[in-house]
């Protein structure tokens, strides 16, 4: 069994001004309340870099849970914004910069919104193919490095932010199964073009809508479940609009449905554990739904299973 | 294929938009009746369901209205 044991998080303390931005290009108040649904984008330093944040991330974590630094085996960091461009791979610089010692496993992967669904079944798969008993997952995206600020599809949408889980035998939350899935087709339609981001929004709200909540039942049909044993969905925070679409859509209740984009922007990878820290203790929830989608097209949901409890 | 204004107007309805629809007409635009542009992804992702036409990008901007809707999905 590979369970969640903890996770930790980490915000930036600056945030980017939201009346100024708005100004600048041209949005209205009531739009950015009622459909983005941002009051506070956090930004990293100018001189942090994607590894700092994946830092602070693991050291909360570290000092938060009963981890012990020399016991991990593993650490794996999600990013499309790396440090240096990805040469060297942005976990070699956090293991530096951590003090890790050097019989640990560290490689970078390449995924953008979906990247925790598959960071996680990747780290899984690690742990049981290598017999590990503790990995780290780092999810740290800073797409302030590409984000064209006179966009005004894309500058008031994504915030800075990283996670750090901890990945063992016997925390308090099972990885269940999982569906992963690719649609190269559309990978133009968020892209990186000389360092900086374009988004074509009509063509992502239309994938996330069709794709998200039909993986989730796929999901749920081949693990047995019913939609009413599911506790909690947490959505990928790629906008308010889009959670609130993916909620009525498949008619799920409000209070199953946990939100924070408000306070962080979409922080790509980091949206679901920033969302999901808040309830790992919560002793009410014993089956929930991750669905990440976005960038690729690419689109994960995993289920995950309170460990004392089936 | 085809779709009509009472069609539209559900689809408008389920999109959750403030909009009086009912009292909406056919050639009023989306624009004058608070209804955005997110909200137009909503409610041209329901016809492209509904009707099994694909709505490309750069047809979005001449549909500002039930009437133009109805047509453009006729002529496909």
């Amino acid at each position: 069994m590979i369970t969640i044991n903890a996770i930790s998080n980490y915000i930036p303390q600056q945030s980017v001004d939201i009346n100024a931005r708005a100004a600048d290009v041209g949005i209205e108040q009531d739009f950015i309340n009622n459909k983005l649904g941002i009051e506070n984008l956090p930004i990293k330093s100018q001189q942090q870099e994607t590894s700092d944040l994946g830092v602070e991330a693991v050291k909360s974590l570290l000092e938060s849970s009963n981890l012990n630094i020399e016991d991990i085996d593993c650490l794996i960091v999600c990013t499309q914004n790396p440090d240096e461009y990805g040469l060297p791979h942005t976990s070699a610089i956090i293991h530096d910069k951590l003090g890790l010692h050097k019989q640990i496993a560290c490689f970078d992967i390449s995924l953008g919104c979906s990247g925790y669904i598959y960071g996680l079944k990747v780290a899984q798969g690690m742990m049981l193919a290598n017999d590990y008993n503790n990995a780290i997952l780092v999810t740290a995206d800073p797409y302030s490095k590409i984000i064209n600020a006179q966009d005004r599809n894309t500058s008031l949408l994504f915030g800075d932010a990283a996670s750090a889980t901890w990945l063992g035998r016997e925390g308090s939350w099972e990885l269940g199964k999982a569906l992963l899935n690719t649609d190269g087709s559309g990978h133009r339609n968020i892209i990186n073009i000389d360092q900086k981001l374009h988004m074509d929004g009509r063509q992502v709200f239309n994938f996330a809508l069709t794709h998200a909540p039909k993986q989730i039942i796929d999901l749920l049909e081949l693990a047995g479940y019913d939609i009413d044993h599911i506790d909690r969905f947490y959505l990928h925070q790629g906008s308010k609009y889009i959670v609130d679409s993916i909620r009525k859509r498949m008619k799920l209740a409000e209070e199953k449905v946990p939100a924070n984009i408000n306070q962080t922007g979409n922080t790509v990878s980091s949206s679901i554990p920033l969302l999901l820290e808040q309830d790992l203790d919560n002793p009410d929830l014993k089956n929930i739904i991750l669905c990440g989608f976005g960038v690729g097209l690419s689109w994960g949901t995993i289920l995950l299973h309170r460990a004392d409890v089936k | 294929m085809t779709i009509n204004a009472e069609q539209i107007k559900d689809i408008i309805k389920e999109s959750g938009t403030a909009a009086d629809i009912e009292n909406m007409t056919a050639t009023d635009l989306f624009a004058d009746n608070g209804i955005d542009s997110l909200d137009i992804m909503t409610i041209l992702l329901e016809v492209q369901e509904q009707t099994s036409v694909k709505i490309p990008d750069q047809d979005i901007d001449q549909l500002t209205s039930i009437q133009a809707i109805i047509d453009y999905i006729k002529s496909k």
